[in-house]
């Protein structure tokens, strides 16, 4: 599988973790652990995995920043918030897909392996 | 609340008859009445005070109060009021149970009191978990502990062909992610355990009252000890005040110790809030002592701004000794005393047996809550509550801050008197009797409120 992944993740060990995963998968994977470093990222990329609380710059702007971008990366939030509420508003400002925290490798991989593949 | 609460006597006043070995016949000779009116009276078919029930009394050898104590119609109401608060429709009065049983009525409000204070700190803490930035962050913490540890976790347990330095940072990484856990965990559990005011129902501030009203917030000891310390030296009133309640601190402190002990108060926040209500009762007995208050009251027909001057205290002070002249042989007019901050909250309460305050927001018709909105005057309002008249007047009042960038504490004082008592107080001449139209028909709380027609309702069936 191919691709290019930005990863924007404060969490050191999450974004090590994420890293690993969709590394041994062939993607090409890029890490900012800085909201407001990770602004000045976005373009480039075919998808953009997101954690919401971060510093410099939260993933909802993160997020509306790729959305602004021609050709617009897909965008997979990694959220604790699971409330269809949360969902639709994420919908709304350009997110393709969420997946909760705490996730399951698998579950993820298959998510981020659908977007890829997606047009 | 008023009199719809009253505790049935009949049921005591035949039980004390047969005890003293007297017919019906008997007890209605020497009482000037007929043998089936005092039927009518034991089977509580009429309602009886004053006079005729002293005589009952007398002629029964036991004290006048034996038949109607007021903690049982304090009891009645208070029951009330909570099973309307509990329940939608219309609830029975209380005054029956509390008749019957007042053991089982105070059971069931002390389970009602643990009951809402759950009901409260469940509320503040899952309100503090939703809003609190701290509990956000951390529950934020906790799940990327969490999230960080089973993705390792999956990563090592498919970690064939995986190279040692690598396999060994991510043992590493679920090791620190674990102690961090534990001690995010830690702090939360900690917080947590701190987080809940123990009265957030305000169980504490009823259980003080109650404890008030039973002792007709008259305290003859502390009046005694506030009798014989020295006059305050001159100043403001806050400073005479403040002065007053160092030198009581230590003149009356054994005296209020003794009376919170025998109050017998359910938890260590009501001895606490008890012993201050108390402290600053014998502070004000000190600085406006019983006797030449009452006359200077009674001369000036309870004009306070008058007794502000005269005693060198703020209009809260005086409102409040007024409330407490109820000394047996020198009773002043019995007020009852309310104050509410601006979001409506009850904070103090001194009831009377003519008018009961309610436990939490007052009819929002009372001109207590106009007061807010005309700083620095008394307002005066004639009501009739569910058919018997009360005149009441109010006054917003600020207290300075401590810290000069704080904002002032708020607070509306409102006494409330049976208007038969109307003419000895200057307030009441702006209602002449004669001129009814001149009367608020309120209520005393919305939920229990009977009155139809009501534009302000806010709770129970709208008549708009």
């Amino acid at each position: 599988m191919s691709g290019r992944v930005l990863i924007v993740e404060d969490e050191p060990f999450i974004a090590e973790a994420l890293e690993f995963i969709l590394s041994r998968e062939g993607i090409t994977v890029t890490v900012a652990r800085d909201g407001g470093a990770a602004l000045t990222m976005v373009g480039g990329y075919d998808l953009i995995v997101l954690d919401i609380m971060l510093p410099g710059a939260s993933g909802f702007e993160i997020a509306e920043a790729a959305a602004a971008l021609s050709p617009r990366p897909k965008v997979c939030v990694l959220s604790a918030k699971g409330q269809p509420a949360d969902q639709e508003t994420m919908r709304t400002i350009g997110v393709d897909a969420f997946v909760t925290k705490p996730f399951s490798n698998k579950a993820l991989m298959e998510t981020i392996k659908t977007l890829l593949a997606a047009p | 609340m008023g009199s719809m609460a009253r505790v049935p006597i009949g049921d005591r006043i035949r039980s004390r008859r047969r005890s003293a070995g007297l017919t019906q016949r008997a007890l209605a000779e020497a009482i000037g009445v007929s043998p089936a009116y005092l039927s009518l009276i034991e089977s509580d078919k009429r309602q009886i005070g004053g006079r005729l029930l002293h005589q009952i009394a007398e002629r029964l050898g036991v004290p006048p109060d034996t038949f109607t104590q007021l903690s049982d119609d304090r009891l009645a109401a208070e029951l009330t009021e909570v099973s309307r608060a509990a329940i939608d429709d219309a609830a029975p009065t209380a005054a029956e149970l509390v008749a019957f049983s007042p053991a089982w009525a105070r059971l069931m409000l002390s389970l009602y009191e643990r009951a809402v204070t759950a009901e409260a700190q469940t509320d503040q803490l899952s309100e503090k978990f939703q809003r609190d930035p701290q509990s956000i962050t951390f529950a934020h913490d906790i799940l990327s502990r969490i999230t960080s540890i089973r993705a390792t976790a999956e990563i090592l347990s498919d970690a064939d062909g995986m190279a040692g330095a690598q396999r060994d940072r991510f043992i590493c990484a679920i090791v620190a992610e674990s102690a961090r856990l534990t001690t995010v965990t830690r702090q939360m559990v900690d917080v947590l355990g701190t987080g809940a005011d123990p009265d957030a129902a305000g169980a504490d501030v009823r259980a003080v009252d109650a404890f008030l009203s039973d002792r007709a917030y008259h305290f003859p000891a502390l009046e005694m000890a506030a009798a014989e310390a020295p006059s305050p030296p001159g100043g403001t009133g806050r400073e005479r005040f403040r002065f007053a309640l160092g030198v009581m601190a230590g003149a009356a402190g054994d005296l209020i110790d003794a009376e919170v002990t025998n109050a017998a108060l359910p938890t260590k926040g009501a001895v606490a809030r008890a012993r201050g209500a108390l402290l600053r009762y014998a502070a004000g007995a000190m600085v406006m002592p019983y006797g030449p208050f009452l006359a200077a009251a009674k001369a000036m027909r309870y004009d306070i701004d008058g007794l502000c001057d005269t005693f060198g205290v703020s209009f809260e002070q005086a409102a409040h000794r007024l409330a407490s002249l109820r000394r047996p042989g020198a009773e002043g007019i019995p007020f009852a005393f309310l104050r509410v901050d601006p979001a409506g909250i009850v904070s103090k309460r001194l009831s009377t047996r003519a008018l009961r305050l309610p436990l939490h927001g007052a009819c929002p018709l009372w001109i207590v809550y106009g007061a807010f909105s005309a700083a620095g005057r008394t307002l005066t309002q004639m009501v009739d509550l569910e058919g018997e008249r009360f005149l009441f007047l109010a006054r917003a009042v600020e207290k300075r801050p401590h810290r000069g960038a704080q904002p002032a504490t708020r607070f509306a004082v409102m006494l409330g008197a049976p208007a038969d008592r109307a003419d000895e107080i200057v307030y009441a001449d702006a209602f002449p009797p004669a001129h009814t139209h001149l009367t608020t028909a309120a209520g005393y709380e919305c939920r229990a409120c009977t009155r139809e027609k009501c534009a302000q309702r806010a709770h129970g069936e709208s008549a708009l």
